[in-house]
């Protein structure tokens, strides 16, 4: 036994740490090939936050969306892309996209409707210090059309 | 009809003035470094908003805290979970203002050096602190690059380290944006 114990102790670190590896490297989550959550139109979910912005936050927390809405605003710096749908009077839905689209971003132009899947961070309030309309902020955007 | 255009113009003008001398963007980049022999860490956001009014001084900057990445996504679960608690206090934000806005000649392009002056708040804590910032203004003046390189103390915040210590007591953080015109609504 006393022969055969450093081995099951070795072996036991071993696995522990094999098994720490891939927990601590673990990848992050591909948003585009996870399932969506939910779906909404832009003005849809803008009204919701219009009416009950606290509670719908809690609901789409690290929720996966997919939003269809017209485009208000582009901006393309080569690998840094974002988007920006028309909302309600007191919010837009901003999203960052992935690097990989903003190739297909070149081919959208303001006021082109798309669907956009992404996940959800959160919003700010519209802020009058910030000269800012209220914002609905996703991450890890892709355009499905 | 003159006396009517004239006053029509002071109206224009008192709404176009109300934006007048701001620049923002909601694309700012804030980057955030800790280094320490058991680990490295680091997370970017690009979706901060900023606002910059030239008049004044006045600038201030805010991020999601989960709009922040980072290379492992254990990280960035610890990171919202453990120690930011992004849940409870989703939002980082800096208000502050240009001491020396003298030295700032925004009507001139180049580039400056500006001490900012302000409150942080992170982590449902407000602090009082004091930066140094890059301005540059571009060749047509209605485009600005902000940027700031300063230490956030955890302790300050109130954000508990891990016993082993594997972030730094001191967090390097960086601040850029580009900032245009507002256009009057």
């Amino acid at each position: 036994m006393r022969k055969v114990l450093p081995f099951i102790i070795v072996l036991i670190l071993a696995v522990a740490a094999y098994g720490w590896f891939f927990v601590y490297n673990k990848p992050h989550k591909d948003i585009a090939k996870s399932k969506t959550d939910f779906t909404f139109l832009a003005t849809e979910l803008s009204l919701k936050f219009e009416t009950e912005a606290k509670k719908t936050n809690s609901k789409l927390n690290e929720k996966v969306l997919s939003i269809e809405g017209t485009i208000h605003s582009i901006s393309n710096q080569d690998t840094l892309c974002f988007i920006t749908l028309k909302g309600s009077k007191n919010y837009v839905i901003s999203s960052e996209l992935t690097k990989d689209e903003c190739t297909s971003l070149r081919k959208l132009k303001t006021g082109d409707r798309v669907k956009l899947k992404g996940l959800y961070v959160g919003y700010f309030e519209a802020d009058e210090d910030f000269e800012m309309i209220g914002d609905i902020k996703l991450k890890k955007t892709t355009i499905s059309k | 009809m003159k006396k009517t255009l004239f006053i029509l113009s002071l109206l224009t003008l008192s709404i176009i003035g109300n934006s007048q001398g701001k620049l923002a963007t909601k694309t700012a980049k804030i980057t955030f470094h800790s280094e320490t022999p058991i680990e490295k860490i680091e997370a970017t956001t690009n979706q901060a908003a900023a606002i910059l009014n030239k008049k004044t001084g006045e600038i201030a900057f805010k991020a999601l805290i989960k709009s922040f990445e980072f290379e492992k996504a254990l990280m960035q679960e610890h990171f919202n979970e453990n120690y930011m608690e992004s849940e409870t206090y989703p939002k980082a934000m800096f208000k502050g203002k240009i001491e020396d806005l003298s030295a700032v000649n925004f009507d001139q392009p180049g580039n400056y050096d500006a001490t900012v002056k302000g409150s942080l708040t992170i982590h449902g804590e407000t602090k009082p602190i004091t930066v140094s910032a890059k301005i540059k203004v571009k060749e047509d003046k209605k485009n600005i690059d902000v940027s700031s390189n300063f230490k956030v103390k955890l302790e300050d915040y109130n954000i508990k380290n891990d016993k082993i210590k594997n972030i730094a007591s001191d967090i390097d953080v960086n601040v850029n944006g580009s900032l245009t015109e507002l256009q009057k609504k």
